[in-house]
C-alpha cells in the first residue's frame, strides 16, 4: 500500500502534512479515516499549532513500536527526553490535547511525567505549581490532614 | 494560563492513580476535588509494585498505629538506616485495642475492654462498631476474611463452657447482614486463644492442636497442624501439615503472610529457644500446603510467647520480628524492639519505644511486671474502597 498523505489542521490554522500511518496515532483520525476514507484534510478545533506539532513528534517517534528489548529501552529513553522539554503549563495543554485527540501511549506519559512531579511536593507546592485553588477553610483543612495522618508519608517534609 | 482546573474529573483521577501512596495526605489536603476524586479511586494503584518499603498497620501501647518500615539501608555501612515511622492512628485514639487484623484494606481492632469490634477502612476514612450478640470475651480468637462474593466476615472462636475440657463456640459477623449467626462445626482442633491466625486471599490460617479428651488432661500423640477457615463455605478445611513436628503446642509459633501470596511461620523449639526459624510456603490453599526454609538464626534469646509477630522482606531477605527486649532483673525499664535478621545472619535490633509496665503494684518492696507487646499485621497495606456505613434508607451518602 503506497503511503498516502493527510493534512491536520489545528485550531488556529497552522497544517501539518503527516503520512497516514501516523495520523492513525491519532485514535480520532483513525476513527474518520475508517467512516470515509476518502478525506485528506482534517480540521483538529481543539489544539494549536504548537501543541499538535509535539503530538505529531511524538507519534512519529512511536509509529512503528518495536517489540525487541532494545527498541523498547531507546523509546523510553526518548520519551524521558522528549518530557524534559516542557514546563508545566505545556505538559497539562499536551494532556488535554492527548485526551481529545485519543493518544493512549502519549497520555499514559504525561500522566505519569505529572505523577513524579506532584509525588515530591506539599500541598502548597502543589497548589503554587499547578495553579490549583485552596477551597479550604483552615479548620477544614486541618481537619483533612487530621483524618490522613496515619498515611504513610514520613517523606512529606518539602524536598528541594 | 493552563492550570490542573481545567483538566477535567477523568484526566486528574488518571494523574492521582500514578502518584504514589505516600502523597495521599497531600493530595487530599490540596483541594476539594482533589480530596473527593481521591475517594472514588485508588491514588497510586499504578504505583503499587514501585513500593520499596513495608507499610501496614500495628497495635502499639494499646492503640491502632500505622507502620512504615524502609529496609533500602540495611546492609549500607555510611549510615543511610532509616528507622520505621509509625504514627498513631488520631481518629481513633479513643479506643484502646488489644488486637489488630488487616486484610485485603481494612483493619479489624479489638477493643481491649470487650464492648464491641471496630472496623475501619483507613482509605475511605470509614469506620464501623461491631456489637456482640451477647458479649464478647477475653480469651476470644478473631479473624477478618472475605468470601467469593468478596463480602467482608468476621470469625469469632470462643469458650463455650470454659474448663479443662474446653468446647469452642463458633460464630461468623456478616458485613452485608451486620449480623452474627452461630456456625455448626467442630473442627476437632483447637486454636489456642494466643494463637493469631493469618488472612491469606480471604481466608484465615491458624496453628491448631488435637482436641484433648477424657477430662482434658491427658496429651495426645498426633501432631500439631494447620487448619484453613473458608470464609466462602463457612468450614474448616482439613488439617494440613507445618513445616516441623510438633505436639500439644510444645513449640512456640506465630504466622505471617507474604505479599498475599504465601504464608509463614515462625518457629522456635523449647530445646533450642534461642534460634527462630521461619519457613515460608511454596503452595497454599484450604487443603494443600507445602513448606520450605526461609531462614534459621541463632538469636541469643526466646520470642515472648505472646509476641513475635513479624513481616518478611523477601528482596531484602530478611524478616522483621516484633517484640520486647530480653527482662534484665537489673534494669527498670524494657523496651519494644523490631529486630531485624536476615538469612545471611544479619542481625539488627530496632529501638521502636519503651514498654512501661503496666502492672499495678499493692505491696512494697514487690514490683509486679505486665507489659504490651507491640503486635504487627503482617500484611503489606493496600487500599480498598470497601464501604462500611450501613445503609439507611433515605440517608444520603457522605459528602466530604
Amino acid at each position: 500500500m503506497s503511503s498516502n498523505k493527510i493534512v491536520l489542521t489545528s485550531s488556529d490554522g497552522e497544517s501539518f502534512e503527516v503520512e497516514e500511518v501516523v495520523a492513525r496515532k491519532l485514535q480520532i483520525v483513525g476513527h474518520m479515516l475508517e467512516d470515509d476514507c476518502v478525506i485528506n484534510e482534517i480540521p483538529l478545533q481543539n489544539v494549536t499549532g504548537d501543541i499538535l506539532s509535539m503530538v505529531i513528534e511524538y507519534c512519529k517517534t512511536h509509529v512503528d513500536e518495536e517489540e525487541s528489548e532494545e527498541a523498547q529501552t531507546k523509546l523510553k529513553t526518548w520519551d524521558e527526553e522528549f518530557m524534559k522539554k516542557f514546563d508545566i503549563k505545556t505538559l497539562l495543554q499536551i494532556i488535554l490535547a492527548a485526551n481529545y485527540l485519543n493518544v493512549k501511549g502519549l497520555l499514559d506519559l504525561v500522566s505519569q511525567t505529572i505523577a513524579d512531579t506532584i509525588k515530591d511536593y506539599t500541598p502548597e507546592q502543589i497548589r503554587e505549581v499547578f495553579g490549583v485553588e485552596n477551597d479550604y477553610t483552615e479548620e477544614e483543612e486541618a481537619e483533612v490532614r487530621k483524618e490522613n495522618a496515619w498515611a504513610f508519608d514520613e517523606a512529606d517534609t518539602p524536598k528541594p | 494560563m493552563t492550570t490542573m482546573g481545567d483538566l477535567p474529573g477523568d484526566l486528574v483521577e488518571e494523574i492521582l492513580s500514578r502518584v504514589p501512596l505516600t502523597s495521599l495526605r497531600a493530595i487530599r489536603s490540596t483541594c476539594k476535588k482533589w480530596n473527593s476524586l481521591s475517594k472514588n479511586q485508588i491514588c497510586g494503584k499504578k504505583a503499587t509494585a514501585a513500593r520499596k518499603q513495608f507499610m501496614g498497620f500495628m497495635m502499639k501501647d494499646s492503640r491502632l498505629c500505622s507502620i512504615e518500615f524502609d529496609l533500602q539501608g540495611i546492609r549500607n555501612d555510611d549510615g543511610n538506616f532509616v528507622d520505621p515511622s509509625i504514627k498513631q492512628v488520631n481518629k481513633l485514639d479513643q479506643f484502646e485495642v488489644s488486637q489488630v487484623f488487616h486484610c485485603d484494606g481494612l483493619v479489624l481492632c479489638i477493643i481491649k475492654d470487650k464492648t464491641g469490634l471496630l472496623v475501619w477502612n483507613p482509605y475511605l476514612g470509614q469506620t464501623r462498631s461491631i456489637q456482640p450478640r451477647n458479649n464478647f470475651q477475653m480469651e476470644d480468637r478473631y479473624a477478618l476474611g472475605y468470601d467469593n462474593n468478596r463480602n467482608y466476615k468476621i470469625l469469632r472462636i470462643f469458650d463455650l463452657y470454659p474448663s479443662r475440657n474446653r468446647v469452642f463456640g463458633y460464630e461468623v459477623y456478616d458485613f452485608s447482614s451486620n449480623s452474627w449467626k452461630l456456625l455448626d462445626v467442630n473442627p476437632g482442633w483447637d486454636i489456642q486463644s494466643h494463637h493469631r491466625g493469618v488472612s491469606l486471599k480471604g481466608n484465615t490460617y491458624f496453628p491448631a492442636q488435637k482436641k484433648k479428651t477424657e477430662g482434658g488432661i491427658k496429651t495426645t500423640n498426633i501432631e500439631d497442624v494447620l487448619l484453613c477457615f473458608d470464609f466462602t463455605s463457612e468450614r474448616f478445611g482439613p488439617p494440613l501439615p507445618l513445616p516441623f513436628h510438633s505436639y500439644n503446642a510444645e513449640i512456640f509459633v506465630s504466622l505471617s503472610c507474604v505479599r498475599e501470596e504465601q504464608l509463614a511461620m515462625l518457629y522456635q523449639r523449647w530445646e533450642a529457644c534461642e534460634t527462630i526459624e521461619i519457613c515460608v510456603t511454596n503452595k497454599i490453599d484450604p487443603n494443600t500446603v507445602s513448606w520450605s526454609k526461609f531462614l534459621i538464626t541463632f538469636t541469643g534469646f526466646p520470642v515472648d510467647t505472646f509476641s513475635g509477630s513479624f513481616f518478611i522482606d523477601e528482596e531484602k531477605k530478611v524478616a522483621v520480628v516484633f517484640d520486647l527486649d530480653r527482662y534484665k532483673p537489673t534494669e527498670t525499664c524494657r523496651y519494644q524492639i523490631a529486630h531485624i535478621i536476615g538469612q545471611d545472619e544479619y542481625f539488627k535490633s530496632v529501638n521502636i519505644g519503651v514498654a512501661p509496665n503496666l502492672a499495678i503494684s499493692y505491696k512494697v518492696g514487690f514490683t509486679p511486671t505486665a507489659y504490651c507487646v507491640p503486635l504487627v499485621c503482617s500484611s503489606s497495606y493496600v487500599p480498598s474502597l470497601v464501604q462500611l456505613q450501613i445503609n439507611k434508607p433515605g440517608k444520603r451518602k457522605e459528602s466530604s
